[in-house]
């Protein structure tokens, strides 16, 4: 080995342990969601059975999920892959020290980070947040599956995280079950009949889960599951789920309790394009924050479309419709359009706009700008940063700063 | 193809300080909480001596809270009293003038820190609906979130070096 070589050699690991305490300090100042990547069309991917437990996406990898996390998603250094490259170990359950059986599917999900808030450009909330510490698995003996996910809460984010709520403790540290479901596969494993507390099959399943297409229909995937049965279909070109919502049993009393349906379906135009439909229909005895008899409906289309691979653009439209007993039926909308573009592999800038106008007499509508960088710089972890302006809605302008952290263990 | 890959070192030379990105990142998810700002409802069951804090949506007609959507009548009226998102002091201050002007949003004839105590709506007069919502199956008070976040990631962490020995043997 030449001197020189030598010399560099010698050198690499303190340029690691810098890349380590950058990475970490980029850690120290951030926060994320959960991990679901509609844009993963560009790699081909109009479903997400090949690499979700969940056949409507996000959750539990598949070890092929895995694979593709390693092999597609996170950023290369150095040399170019192979043809036929295989994932590594370290894209296994815990960096691949844990070797499951192939009954077992494993995870763990860890996100944290730093939010800063302004209000008319007063700087209003700025905390650190533990936005989700699970763990997850699903054993699955011949066509019979069991799922599930076990997690805490902080204080600090108890509004995005109390609806999946076990316990009530009075400081707001809870422990958390997101999703928890019985499931068996029929007809060669394109149908799943599931039982349980599921995500709802809604529109694009994206990680903004505080966007307004997943807020204002209460479909978002951080929280917004509900108890039910659901039975979904998968095929190469189409995929539909549908549910009979029976409302979330980790909210009480159960005069609050919505009950109703939801489903989408979804057409793949190609290997890189897709457009779908979903609708949503519930009623609640007392609606959780008005405490009104409500009858609530959401009716919308979603598109994912990529012309070209390293641009990815996200499109929803959804009409609501809220009937309050003593208030009438109102209509509103909102809408998401989001670009996402990888610059380099593993890199990603996005641009999102969205729209709101909430079902209520007298409402004024409001917009929303996203501005997103993310990198998956290793398998399974990315850092993320969010720059998030909002007007209207008769409310001050706000923005927000959100510097993100999440892993996949 | 060149423009899809960056070019800095070969994973390994990174893996290994992975360790210290999760040895940090324990540590920094332990302060998180710790760090957390009380929340609103807590202070408010504090402040009025519920036993419980009150759901978010009796400030707001949002279950998950934010901006722009403290829309009820006692937030409204808090606000007129000085309050501001995120401010606990301006919660502190609100709450005491509620207190001390008994006031009463819904006028039922019950003060708004009566009906916080008793976990009824202070925006919905007769409270003829059903009791406040509740999340959660059962009570486990004094969970420690930071600790179990961190025994997780320090287990992943003990996990990972465990199989950098076991490659090097």
């Amino acid at each position: 080995m030449s001197p020189r070589l030598v010399k560099r050699t010698q050198r690499r690991p303190k340029a690691s342990w810098a890349v380590a305490l950058l990475l970490g300090v980029a850690f120290f100042v951030m926060a994320p969601r959960a991990q679901a990547y509609p844009w993963m069309i560009r790699h081909g991917y109009t479903g997400c059975v090949a690499c979700h437990a969940d056949p409507s996406g996000g959750g539990l990898l598949t070890p092929y999920g895995r694979a593709q996390s390693e092999l597609l998603m996170s950023s290369r250094y150095g040399h170019a892959p192979a043809e036929e490259e295989e994932a590594s170990r370290f894209s296994g359950p815990l960096f691949g020290v844990v070797t499951p059986p192939d009954a077992l599917l494993v995870g763990g999900w860890l996100r944290s980070g730093y939010i800063w808030n302004t209000a008319d450009g007063k700087l209003v909330d700025r905390r650190f947040l533990l936005m989700r510490a699970d763990l997850g698995a699903q054993v699955k003996v011949g066509h019979f599956r069991a799922n599930g996910t076990l997690g805490i809460a902080s204080a600090g984010s108890r509004a995005q995280s109390q609806q999946a709520s076990l316990s009530s403790s009075a400081d707001g540290a809870n422990l958390i079950s997101r999703e928890h479901w019985l499931g068996v596969d029929l007809a060669d494993d394109t149908v799943l009949l599931r039982a349980g507390r599921l995500n709802l099959p809604f529109g694009l399943r994206n990680i903004e889960h505080t966007s307004w297409v997943r807020s204002e229909t209460r479909t978002d995937y951080n929280q917004g599951q509900q108890h039910g049965v659901a039975v979904a279909y998968n095929s190469a070109a189409f995929r539909t789920e549908g549910m009979l919502i029976a409302g979330n049993y980790q909210l009480h009393p159960d005069a609050y309790r919505e009950r109703g349906l939801t489903g989408f379906a979804e057409l793949a135009l190609g290997e890189h394009n897709a457009v779908g439909a979903s609708v949503l229909v519930t009623r609640a005895n007392a609606d959780v924050a008005t405490s009104k008899e409500t009858f609530r409906q959401a009716h919308g289309v979603f598109a994912r479309l990529s012309f070209w691979r390293p641009l990815v653009f996200l499109a929803e439209a959804d009409a609501l419709v809220t009937s309050t007993s003593g208030a009438g039926t109102a209509v509103g909308y909102t809408g998401l359009l989001q670009a996402d573009y990888e610059v380099v592999r593993g890199v990603h800038l996005a641009l999102t706009g969205e729209g709101l106008r909430r079902p209520k007499s007298g409402a004024v509508g409001g917009v929303g700008g996203w501005a997103t960088v993310s990198w998956f710089f290793l398998p399974h972890f990315d850092a993320r940063l969010d720059v998030v302006r909002r007007s209207g809605l008769g409310a001050p302008d706000t923005m927000t700063y959100l510097a993100q952290l999440q892993g996949y263990l | 193809m060149m423009f899809y890959r960056l070019r800095v070192t070969p994973v390994r030379r990174i893996v290994t300080p992975l360790i210290a990105l999760v040895g940090f990142a324990a540590i920094t998810t332990a302060e998180t909480s710790a760090e957390a700002s009380p929340e609103y409802p807590s202070i408010i069951a504090e402040a009025v001596g519920a036993s419980s804090p009150p759901p978010c949506t009796v400030c707001h007609d949002s279950p998950s809270g934010g901006f722009g959507t403290a829309t009820k009548l006692l937030a409204k009226y808090l606000e007129s009293r000085g309050l501001s998102a995120s401010d606990e002091g301006s919660l502190r201050t609100a709450l005491a003038a509620a207190k001390g002007e008994k006031s009463d949003s819904d006028k039922d004839g019950v003060s708004d820190t009566d009906e916080l105590k008793a976990g009824s709506d202070p925006n919905a007069a007769g409270s003829s609906g059903p009791p406040p919502a509740e999340y959660g199956c059962g009570n486990v008070s004094g969970a420690r979130p930071a600790n179990v976040s961190f025994a997780m990631v320090a287990a992943a962490a003990a996990a990972f070096v465990c199989r950098r020995r076991r490659l090097r043997s």
